[in-house]
């Protein structure tokens, strides 16, 4: 049971942390790891529960979104690069085009 | 029984998809052959037909109570027809292979030829009205197909639209006509539609409206009047194309329904004068015109008009076997003329022109004996196949006392001895007036070509003699072989005498056709160009088609084409352009307008995102 909520608790943290990295950071890079942190905390939270039901389906559903996560971060990181390389743009105050 | 359709669509199948990397002679040696099959598998089952077997293959359609299966129907009527379908289209194919040799779309001309036999197959085979519609519009598509096969051709590719949408108009009368069936009968079987109307369950008031529409259909698909007009210009089309489709099978589809559908017919006085008249009036009609046309393949073209005129008049005076009779008779020698006139203009080079022909028959012997066998059975010589078939048609007309059209049948078979020999003379007698270089190339044609036109000309010979007159044999063997299929039996009084003068006095008649074309062509040359110069007022409007198609044009083509354009002027782009521009830019400045609440920093979305996923979190807990 210890491990279990300890997990949780862990999962909470590491997901304050990601929120916190996506605040507070300007570059790109930065921005998309505080987003894997925030994943891979809930994926946690997952395996925690699914321990606490008993019940092997969040498990399953972990090995799903680690191959989705896996896929979004390498088009994340891409376009960061692609972003980078075209426009000389590291920092996200640089992008205005959501506004015309 | 399945296999019978199995392998035309599986071999059209294949060449459509695999056919440009298939070598030609497996092509060649394929495409016949899966036609074949299905002619041995019918002959096997021959003997079963008269058993009415039914092989159900699936369930189709199912709503509420009406039923439509996919099942074959092989009777005494859609055996006649198989074998005349896939026995012809064989032929056909065969000649094909030394026709088409130098085409660049060799193996695409066969998918079609195949697929087309398919739907026929389709057709004649159907048990019920929704599938043979199948089948109708299939053929329709692959005549559509093969009309526009040198689509590189403006006109062909025009003839083969007019020829689609000319099909249109009368398919939707036969379309409204099925409904109606299914709306009456409560299901498309031809089984119950039979004995629906043999209970005397339909009013005759909605047999006769029925009649009518379904008969709209027949005039698009058979070339009847007033809807003939895309069967001349089919001719673009290749000529086994015109051979194999355009006179031996698909144009014959409408005779088949009446003959199918035979008790509503038989029900309905009103609709089945309709059908003979108008059946007699465009065999007469397009055997004027036939007349005086220059191109071989045009007259041909009239004289099929005609000749289905013919078979539409023994079907609508109630000779529904001696329709089906005339029409697999004609299949034979209509098609070997059409192959004939294939074999005329290969060796020719592509020239279709009558007066750039002559004395061809030293050149070509086997084309010109076959096709004067084919001409004789046509013009109704005693002993061909022609003769036995028009005549039985002729003396049901006149001892059912239709007198009136009885006559102007009689003219027709005159005008038609007469104008198929101006065409054999025009062609193969007298002095050679084509270039000489093109003289120099001529030649007869190669085996494939020549060996299916023997066949036929055996059988346009021969194929008569399956129904004797009733004076020569009491029991004639078509009359007993078709009587099973026909919903209400009626006995005519032949007498013999009666029946014997009409025979001497069709004969004398086609002698005589084909005497003054002899005479006109081969012995006194100067003579049509005096007549014709004499009567010019007449000739023009024979040679002309009696501007049909320019009235056509006028009436019914320039209103919808410049209405058209004006409904497009004022409707297309005034109403319905405004209305998706103005719901285009309507967007675009709401767009605009909302654009002014947001910032653009990637940092503030990412904030509000947060703060609101917070703020709902905050209230889901704690249950405000």
């Amino acid at each position: 049971m210890i491990i279990v909520y300890g997990s949780i608790l862990i999962a909470l943290f590491s997901f304050i942390i990601g929120i916190a990295i996506i605040i507070s950071k300007r570059t790109l890079i930065m921005i998309l790891i505080g987003a894997e942190f925030t994943l891979n905390s809930v994926n946690l939270l997952f395996i925690a529960f699914s321990k606490l039901h008993s019940n092997a389906i969040g498990q399953i559903f972990v090995i799903f979104t680690l191959t989705v996560a896996a896929i979004e971060i390498a088009v994340g990181l891409s376009i960061a690069v692609l972003l980078y390389r075209k426009h000389k743009i590291k920092s996200i105050e640089d992008l205005k085009e959501l506004k015309r | 029984m399945i296999f019978i359709l199995l392998f035309p669509v599986l071999s059209s199948l294949i060449l459509i998809l695999f056919g440009r990397y298939l070598n030609k002679k497996i092509v060649s040696l394929f495409s016949p052959i899966s036609i074949l099959i299905p002619f041995i598998i019918g002959i096997m089952n021959f003997d079963k037909a008269g058993d009415n077997i039914i092989y159900h293959i699936y369930r189709w359609i199912s709503i509420g109570n009406i039923n439509i299966e996919f099942a074959l129907k092989w009777d005494h009527l859609s055996a006649a027809m198989v074998l005349m379908v896939t026995g012809v289209s064989f032929l056909i194919h065969v000649y094909s292979i030394g026709y088409m040799a130098e085409d660049k779309s060799y193996p695409r001309f066969f998918a079609y030829m195949n697929l087309f036999t398919f739907f026929m197959l389709v057709l004649v085979l159907s048990s019920n009205i929704i599938m043979m519609f199948v089948g109708w519009e299939g053929v329709g598509l692959c005549s559509y197909l093969l009309i526009g096969f040198w689509f590189e051709k403006e006109s062909a590719a025009k003839a083969g639209m007019k020829a689609f949408i000319v099909n249109r108009i009368g398919d939707l009368g036969f379309l409204i006509g099925i409904f109606w069936i299914l709306y009456v009968v409560r299901s498309a079987d031809f089984i119950k539609i039979n004995s629906f109307v043999s209970s005397g369950l339909m009013p005759v008031a909605t047999a006769t409206i029925i009649g009518l529409l379904l008969f709209a259909g027949a005039t698009g698909k058979s070339a009847q009047i007033p809807l003939y007009v895309w069967l001349p210009d089919a001719m673009e089309g290749p000529t086994p194309v015109s051979a194999l489709i355009h006179a031996a099978t698909m144009v014959t589809a409408g005779v088949y329904m009446i003959v199918r559908l035979n008790g509503i017919y038989s029900l309905t006085p009103t609709a089945s004068m309709v059908v003979a008249v108008v059946g007699v009036w465009t065999a007469f009609y397009a055997a004027t015109i036939a007349l005086t046309q220059t191109d071989i393949k045009k007259v041909l073209a009239y004289s099929t008009i005609s000749q289905i005129g013919y078979m539409v008049f023994a079907a609508g005076i109630g000779a529904y076997g001696a329709a089906i009779f005339h029409l697999i008779m004609h299949a034979f020698f209509k098609a070997l003329l059409f192959l004939g006139a294939g074999s005329v203009i290969h060796a020719m080079g592509g020239i279709q022109d009558m007066r750039k022909m002559g004395g061809l028959k030293k050149y070509m012997p086997t084309t010109f004996y076959t096709f004067l066998i084919a001409g004789l059975a046509i013009s109704g010589v005693p002993g061909f196949a022609g003769f036995f078939s028009k005549d039985e048609i002729l003396a049901n007309s006149y001892f059912m006392n239709h007198r009136i059209l009885w006559i102007i049948g009689i003219m027709t078979a005159l005008l038609t001895a007469l104008y198929i020999f101006r065409l054999i003379f025009m062609t193969f007698y007298g002095e050679p007036r084509m270039d000489k270089e093109v003289q120099y190339h001529i030649h007869e044609s190669p085996k494939t070509m020549t060996i299916p036109l023997i066949i036929l000309a055996v059988l346009s010979t021969i194929g008569g003699y399956i129904s004797l007159p009733e004076f020569i044999s009491k029991h004639s063997l078509w009359k007993s072989y078709m009587d099973k299929i026909i919903v209400f039996k009626k006995e005519i009084l032949f007498t013999h005498t009666t029946e014997i003068n009409l025979t001497l006095l069709s004969s004398f008649i086609a002698i005589l056709g084909i005497f003054i074309a002899w005479y006109l062509y081969v012995k006194n040359t100067g003579l049509p160009d005096k007549l014709s110069n004499k009567f010019k007022f007449f000739h023009k409007l024979s040679y002309d088609k009696y501007y049909i198609d320019e009235i056509y044009e006028f009436v019914f083509i320039n209103p919808v084409v410049y209405g058209s354009e004006g409904i497009y002027q004022w409707f297309d782009i005034a109403v319905i352009d405004g209305i998706v521009n103005g719901s285009g830019k309507f967007s675009l400045y709401s767009g605009n307008l909302l654009s002014y609440f947001q910032s653009g920093f990637l940092k503030d979305y990412i904030y509000h995102i947060i703060t609101g996923a917070i703020l709902i979190l905050t209230i889901f807990v704690l249950g405000l």
